[in-house]
């Protein structure tokens, strides 16, 4: 009678001591086991290495993914300033130009200038105002002031969880002195943290 | 002749070890395993404003595939200088689980493996708190409450033991995908509820289960 190797640890158990002691014959093993005889007395059963190695491999996995995503805080990189990006463009050739010198403040608050006698300046960018629905700039232009007004809906934005919220805008108008500046032109009604061309200036 | 019986004897022979191996099977339990997430507990245990429960039913199908269902409730808040944000929300995750590990070793007993998931997140949030700042001064306002459903896929590789009879204990990763996050590009939820991160359309997360086992059918396998 063959003895049923195929139950490693109960054949073991039964045979401490007496290894094979007949120099019976082996039938077959489990898969998932490995049969080691070192000599004619003494055999044992492993669990083959890919299985350990499956389950060696699995938390490794595991615990890589945990520390690639970890909880770590990270700092804000997104650009958190919502502007209006107004171009300057000549009225007789229409082609876009820098000013001498360009001047900018919020109506109301001189001395706190956004540009001062700023040359060079193809494109500048104005901040709405948040709690209004609209909000008016003071522009010299080669020292010609105008005032630009601006009326739109504002609204939250989620930036990022670091970064918190901000707001965008929609302009839905334009008003303006006409000392230099000639025509406005809405480009681009979206106002956001891209600050792309929204308006365009002809002077 | 002499071949003729050499091919029948073969023949004979190979009935005879198949019908021998057929009989020598082990008894493998299929289970229903109901269990908890301890991690999200622990968490806010630990300190943290944040409450998380989520209970899990497992039905074995075979020796290696199982149906999976789970549920939970989870309670979120958020703040540092210029918002503060809250969440809450019920979550339902459905799928699959393949045991890797051989029906010979695991024996229902051990896994190691991976699920497959479908979630909804059903929540709602509020900002009571948002502060931004620009060359006009501060502006202060809040977003109030609005309701939502999220949906995702998870993926949980994981790991389990069963450490008593019929009770187990394992700890799993899960790799979330949002599919839809149920607001618009403005109002991104910071956090969903059962995913995670709502500004990220990938979000991990960890498990540590206890999870009490009931058979409820043997299935014989070969050895």
């Amino acid at each position: 009678m063959w003895p049923d190797c195929r139950k490693p640890f109960h054949w073991l158990k039964n045979t401490s001591g007496k290894f094979n002691p007949g120099n019976t014959k082996i039938l077959a093993v489990p898969s998932t086991y490995n049969f080691f005889c070192f000599s004619r007395k003494s055999c044992v059963f492993m669990i083959k290495p890919r299985v350990t190695g499956l389950i060696s491999g699995f938390a490794l996995i595991l615990l890589t993914a945990l520390l690639m995503f970890s909880c770590t805080p990270q700092s804000c990189q997104e650009e958190t300033e919502v502007l209006i990006g107004a171009s300057f463009y000549r009225s007789g050739t229409g082609r876009i130009a820098a000013p001498d010198s360009v001047t900018v403040y919020g109506a109301g608050k001189e001395g706190s200038y956004i540009y001062k006698k700023a040359a060079g300046q193809q494109v500048i960018f104005l901040p709405p105002d948040a709690s209004s629905d609209y909000c008016s700039f003071v522009i010299g232009i080669n020292g010609i002031y105008d005032t630009l007004t601006f009326s739109y809906s504002t609204y939250p934005h989620l930036l990022s969880k670091e970064c918190g919220y901000t707001f965008y805008y929609t302009t839905t108008g334009c008003t303006f002195t006409a000392n230099i500046i000639d025509t406005v032109i809405i480009r681009n009604n979206r106002v956001t943290n891209r600050n792309e061309e929204n308006i365009r200036i002809f002077f | 002749m002499k071949r003729t019986f050499a091919f029948s004897f073969s023949i004979l022979l190979q009935l005879f070890m198949f019908s021998a191996s057929g009989a020598d099977t082990i008894a493998f339990p299929l289970k229903i395993r109901a269990g908890a997430d301890l991690f999200g507990p622990a968490y806010r245990i630990a300190g943290k404003n944040n409450i998380s429960f989520e209970g899990l039913l497992i039905i074995d199908r075979d020796t290696s595939f199982s149906w999976v269902v789970s549920a939970g409730y989870q309670k979120y808040f958020f703040s540092q200088y210029n918002y503060e944000y809250s969440a809450k929300g019920l979550f339902f995750k459905a799928g699959t689980e393949i045991n890797a590990i051989s029906p010979l070793v695991s024996r229902g007993k051990y896994f190691a493996g991976a699920g497959l998931k479908y979630a909804v997140s059903f929540y709602t949030y509020e900002a009571p708190f948002i502060s931004s700042e620009n060359y006009w001064g501060e502006v202060n306002s809040s977003i109030g409450r609005i309701s939502r459903a999220a949906h995702f896929i998870e993926v949980s590789p994981g790991i389990r033991t069963e450490v008593f009879k019929n009770i187990m204990i394992g700890w799993s990763v899960h790799l979330r995908l949002l599919i839809y996050s149920g607001t618009g590009r403005n109002l991104r939820p910071v956090y969903i509820p059962g995913y995670g991160n709502g500004t990220k359309s990938f979000s991990p997360g960890l498990s540590y289960y206890l999870i009490w086992s009931i058979p409820y059918k043997t299935e014989k396998i070969n050895r």
